[in-house]
């Protein structure tokens, strides 16, 4: 879901660099003052996980690929704000050096899969978790995907570049695909996790935790 | 605590390195609705990045290449990441 350079208007381009830098900036006022440093190693392996994550396509149908964005599997582990600046370092080091994302595209990438996707599937991961721990991990992903997807595609029709009509249902339907990759992903790790380092589960499962 | 740590970096490496050469190379989803409806050739390059589609040039085969481009941003992401949170948790004190 990288937007490359030339795909959005000048005024998409800055209202969403504006959006993306005040909330990243905000989630760094709130990490700072709820900050538990004995966790940074672990933030920084899972960063270092889902750059990897990120780089493997998988094949969905008709000859098109996806790849984890992992906002929801940070959000789950550490809230949306350590999510938004996880993801905001792996976009800006992927277009920088990789020119995965255009440069000035990535205040919309930002804020699709590392603003959106987070909250989101924080959101519904929260409100489900009593219901179907499983259940709720998987949904919480698949949905931050779509609707992520779905600002993707406001985005590029508020650009001029595609109609509306054309671009919602165009990538909502294959991102629904690619959500179902980033559920079944996400659900594994963090069962994963839950086998080698439960405690990092248990705060999630129980923790009205420092993301408020 | 520190073994968890450990495994998932070799984790991390071993998918960056040794998987990332076979990722599939289909478009993505945003690329194929781009190119269905005719607007991937308004992509452009503004700036230039040292190892575009992560290919680590000096490496003739593409697949080292990308093996190379996965290890160094794997690496690269840990401790950055690792110094950014440091940084703000020392500034909160």
């Amino acid at each position: 879901m990288h937007i490359p350079d030339g795909f959005l208007s000048i005024p998409v381009a800055t209202s969403t660099y504006v959006i993306s830098g005040s909330w990243v900036g905000y989630s760094i006022k709130r990490v700072r003052e709820e900050a538990g440093e004995k966790a940074i190693p672990t933030m920084g392996v899972l960063a270092a996980f889902i750059f990897a994550a990120q780089m493997i396509n998988f094949p969905v149908a008709g000859g098109t690929s996806g790849h984890l964005v992992g906002g929801t599997l940070i959000a789950i582990l550490f809230g949306p704000y350590v999510a938004s600046i996880i993801i905001s370092t792996i976009l800006i080091a992927q277009s920088l050096l990789f020119a995965d994302g255009g440069i000035t595209a990535l205040g919309a990438n930002i804020l699709n899969m590392g603003i959106i996707a987070p909250i989101v599937g924080f959101v519904i991961y929260r409100a489900l978790r009593k219901w179907h721990f499983k259940a709720s991990i998987f949904i919480a992903s698949w949905v931050s995907i779509v609707l992520s997807a779905a600002a993707c595609a406001l985005e590029l029709s508020l650009s001029g570049t595609i109609p509306i009509n054309v671009s919602l249902p165009a990538m909502v339907s294959v991102h629904a695909l690619i959500g179902i990759g980033e559920g079944l992903i996400t659900l594994f790790v963090i069962l994963a996790i839950e086998k080698f380092n439960p405690d990092l589960i248990v705060n999630a499962k129980l923790h009205t935790n420092n993301a408020r | 605590m520190k073994k968890f740590i450990i495994l998932g970096l070799l984790v991390s490496v071993i998918i960056g390195f040794f998987l990332s050469p076979y990722a599939s190379s289909f478009p993505d989803g945003l690329e194929r609705v781009a190119i269905k409806y005719g607007f991937m050739e308004r992509e452009k390059t503004i700036v230039h990045a040292p190892f575009p589609d992560y290919q680590f040039k000096p490496i003739k085969s593409e697949k080292l290449a990308t093996s190379v481009a996965g290890l160094f941003g794997t690496v690269l992401i840990f401790f950055t990441v690792s110094g950014l949170f440091k940084v703000i948790s020392n500034k909160g004190k």
